[in-house]
């Protein structure tokens, strides 16, 4: 850190930017925390997120190479996750959920200051773009500038003159050219400058380009490493078998047989899990199979009607534990024309990641310690390391993840393969859970409950919205498993986002939450809060434009207001892109759904086919986002289209059930996804213009089952009040 | 002691007879293209091809392939070139998480040798691994973009 630290003083420190140069690894420096330059002029970009599916390695390298003026193509390019971890100003949008660019002021220091201190890297909320969009642009520039004036001085001419080549600088007369990795070492030695330009829109050449994802080579060939992947010289494979019931301790074991079989190196009793290690996978499985476990149960295993119960009495007692109320709801519904009420109901889900949880722990005999971990913090994983205690350093490295949704933002995929590595020191322990140990021991989404209950005026206006929201806090319950914190449950934003500050336009509202504790562990799973309450925000609009006697399009046009242009734009084009005409009935139906998140908008129309048999046939999806400045078309679509395919596939087939404290689910033949068999084609409109971007990995999945469960209504003229569809009989 | 031809190589392997060829690939023989989806042959993320037929390796003895020839996704691509589905794969950007894609891409493989220009029902019934990602859509493109690329050369 020179120069810009002293010269701006501590705020450039905790500043987003990231601008600590200095030498890197193998003969290269770095030039800001988020570029290294080889002196062969290979470049690598650090992505501090892990590459999960959501494109990140190519969106946030974009911004990068917008202002460093690289061609990603070119062959020399390299993106990875850093070794390092970085304190958590990189995660500022999803800690303090706010744009870095919208904070100042005194709070905002300290914020950024207090978040700085603490290493807690991570990667969700969508966040990554919007919380980065001016850093990893900074860092870009500062990196090219420092490369400019050392160009300049190495061609002897003026940095104004040079012209940016794809990693070269050429004098502008032709005279002499050089390349980036040729001055890196100069440009360490120079002052990072204060006074940044950032690019204009207009001028960008990368930003908004369809550039190729940078991970596919990689993936497409089978070369890609993720955390199951790691093969480290020497490796033991281990997997783990938890207590199938929640709650559960064990009071026996016997592992005679288990330990004579071929290949087991260990049986470890870890609290209510076994370890196995072997050396291979297969044999693990096998010998944990065999392990004959007696378990003590909990005196009330949880069971997932308990959840309905306990909401019902804590409904009645008017524990009410978060509340939004303008104007008076309780008098604008005994006064309103018309009253519509509904209670709806969504289920467990499980993450179901294609890639079962694992990671790979290596326990040195020094006591250094190395992690390799599909995860979506290096913090958490790191932190394992420590609550095992010894390590005399920790190392985490990132993998690519077999797809995460949430799921691999906890601390339970890693602490068992630490355990056993420090049980084996100086031998590298891969550990892989089975696909049922993946599906009983998720963290799932909460199960919710939504009493809802509108009032129409005599012109089909709402005058007053109801809605009570039952659920499990999400913070809570991680904060507990992953922290050890408990939280206080008033805190949980998860719990009513998407239903408090509802963009239509209603003067009277009351939103109430009433979160019930629960021993089932409870998770981010994608789009989080949203994916309950869009369901039940767009389904009862829906309920209402039929009660008003309006048309879905015309009906939520009506209650948006000045406010909510964007939301606006994205219906209307949404209404010409799907040529909705509002008609549905004899088996075809069609239904809408518009909902905000993460800074984005999504609006979908799904078009399906119900025979009589209620066998549905998925038809087609159109969709529309408006995420604000869009970085790269190409991925925006890809990940629309794929959140609409995770709600679909929840709100088509999932449900996770719990009975005798245990999860039923083991295997896909249980819980179902979707496949290209039954998948609608997904077409995605992207919306241009100049606002600040927003995010773009979870804000598709809100829409998709209110707009099924509509469609379904327009066909068959039955409301799908709880999911999946298949508790009303639907089948795929 | 078995003997497996594993793309074109032929190596022995001291492992159960009953052992899935999946774990052989991935653990012993240090090939991890071939990916660990469910273990119950549901989800198709460990596909490869045993002379030429798709086959779901987490649930295929080892016994059962001795002295047929195994191709993995590590095979597809030759040093200089990649395959036809795989360039139609990154044309396309099919991948997301990519956990999936070497499966898929063998069993489009599989499907293309079997019917060089599917119909659609054709890839709906041939293709049936699961993609958490959803990316569908673009699956369904890249089978026709192979399936140019494979008829124009």
């Amino acid at each position: 850190m020179t120069g810009l630290g002293i010269g701006t003083g501590y705020l450039a420190t905790v500043d987003v930017d990231g601008t600590q140069s200095g030498p890197g690894e193998n003969d290269s420096v770095n030039l800001t925390a988020w570029i290294n330059i080889a002196t062969d002029n290979v470049i690598t970009i650090f992505v501090p997120f892990v590459e999960m599916g959501q494109g990140t390695h190519t969106g946030l390298a974009q911004l990068v190479a917008e202002e460093l003026g690289l061609d990603l193509s070119a062959g020399n390019i390299r993106v990875t996750h850093p070794q390092e971890e970085f304190a958590a100003h990189t995660n500022l949008t999803m800690f303090l959920n706010q744009r870095p660019e919208e904070m100042s002021g005194p709070l905002s220091w300290y914020g950024k200051r207090f978040l700085a201190s603490m290493k807690l890297s991570a990667t969700g909320a969508s966040s990554a773009v919007v919380g980065n969009w001016h850093a990893m642009r900074h860092a870009g520039a500062i990196a090219r500038q420092m490369l400019q004036a050392a160009a300049a001085r190495h061609l002897d001419g003026k940095p104004d003159d040079l012209i940016l080549d794809h990693a070269l600088f050429k004098r502008a007369d032709g005279a002499n050219s050089v390349s980036f990795g040729t001055i890196a070492k100069a440009a360490a030695k120079i002052d990072p400058p204060t006074d940044i330009a950032l690019k204009p829109a207009a001028e960008f050449s990368v930003i908004g380009k369809p550039i190729p994802r940078m991970d596919a080579a990689a993936k497409i060939t089978g070369r890609g490493q993720y955390g199951v992947d790691v093969r480290l010289p020497g490796m033991a494979f281990a997997t783990v078998r938890q207590a199938p019931v929640f709650g559960a301790t064990i009071k026996k074991v016997e592992d005679k047989v288990a330990r004579s079989m071929r290949g087991v190196i260990d049986v470890i009793i870890d609290g209510d899990s076994m370890i196995v290690v072997a050396d291979n996978t297969w044999r693990a499985f096998q010998a944990a199979e065999a392990l004959e476990i007696e378990y003590t149960l909990p005196e009330k295993p949880v069971a997932g009607e308990d959840f309905a119960a306990a909401f019902k009495a804590r409904h009645e007692a008017g524990a009410f534990t978060q509340s939004e109320q303008p104007g008076d709801a309780a008098n604008a519904l005994s006064a309103a024309a018309k009253k519509i009420e509904a209670e709806y109901h969504t289920p467990y889900l499980a993450h179901a990641t294609m890639e079962p949880m694992n990671s790979t722990v290596w326990w040195k005999p020094d006591d250094t310690v190395e992690v390799w971990a599909p995860t979506q913090s290096a913090a958490m994983a790191r932190q394992v390391i420590e609550s095992v205690g010894g390590a005399s350093s920790i190392k985490v490295h990132v993998t690519f993840a077999g797809g995460g949704f949430g799921r691999r933002a906890e601390k339970n995929f890693v602490i068992h393969a630490a355990k056993a590595a420090k049980a084996h020191k100086g031998r590298p322990i891969q550990l892989t859970w089975s696909r049922t140990e993946d599906m009983q021991h998720d963290v799932y989404r909460p199960a919710a409950i939504a009493k809802l209950k509108a009032g129409l005026d005599e012109n089909g206006q709402l005058t007053a919205f109801d809605a009570v929201i039952g659920t499990h806090s999400v913070m809570a319950s991680f904060l507990l498993r992953n922290m050890d914190l408990s939280s206080n449950l008033t805190a949980d934003n998860t719990t009513l986002e998407g239903i408090a500050h509802m963009p239509y336009q209603v003067r009277n509202r009351r939103i109430a939450a009433v979160e019930v504790e629960t021993s089932v562990p409870i998770g981010f799973w994608r789009s989080v809060g949203h994916s309950n309450n869009a369901f039940f925000v767009e389904s009862m609009i829906d309920e209402c434009a039929v009660a008003a006697g309006k048309d879905a399009f015309d009906f939520r046009l009506a209650h948006l207001g000045p406010q909510q242009r964007r939301h606006k734009k994205v219906l209307e084009t949404l209404r010409d892109m799907a040529d909705w005409t509002g008609r549905g009935g004899n088996g075809r139906g069609r239904g809408v759904a518009l909902h905000e998140s993460f800074r984005s908008i999504v609006g979908a129309v799904i078009d399906i086919d119900v025979d009589s048999q209620k066998q549905v046939t998925l038809n087609k999806v159109v969709a529309v986002i408006d995420c604000g400045t869009i970085i790269n078309p190409r991925l925006v679509e890809a990940q629309v289209q794929s959140g609409i395919i995770f709600g679909l596939t929840a709100a088509c087939f999932g449900r996770i059930d719990i009975a005798d404290g245990m999860v039923a689910q083991e295997n896909f033949d249980s819980y179902e996804m979707l496949t290209l068999a039954r998948a609608p084609s997904v077409e995605v409109h992207l919306m241009t213009n100049a606002e600040l971007p927003g995010g773009v990995g979870e804000p598709g999945t809100p829409p998709a089952a209110p707009a099924l469960a509509n469609a379904i209504f327009s066909a068959t003229g039955e409301r799908i009040r709880r999911l999946p569809i298949s508790e009303a009989g639907y089948a795929l | 002691m078995v003997t497996l031809t594993i793309n074109g190589d032929r190596q022995s392997f001291d492992v159960e007879a009953k052992m899935p060829l999946l774990w052989v690939l991935r653990d012993v023989a240090n090939l991890t293209g071939t990916k660990f989806g469910c273990g119950a042959g549901l989800c198709g993320a460990c596909s490869v091809l045993v002379d030429g037929e798709l086959t779901r390796s987490c649930v295929t003895p080892v016994e059962n392939v001795e002295g047929s020839d195994i191709r993995t996704i590590e095979s597809l691509a030759s040093k200089q070139h990649l395959s036809a589905v795989q360039q139609a794969w990154l044309e396309l950007d099919v991948p997301q998480c990519g956990y999936c894609q070497p499966g898929t891409i063998v069993a489009v493989t599989a499907l293309l040798a079997e019917a060089p220009n599917p119909t659609d029902d054709e890839i709906d019934a041939a293709i049936t691994n699961i993609c958490r990602c959803g990316t569908y859509d673009r699956i369904r493109k890249g089978v026709r973009r192979a399936a140019e690329i494979v008829a124009a050369t």
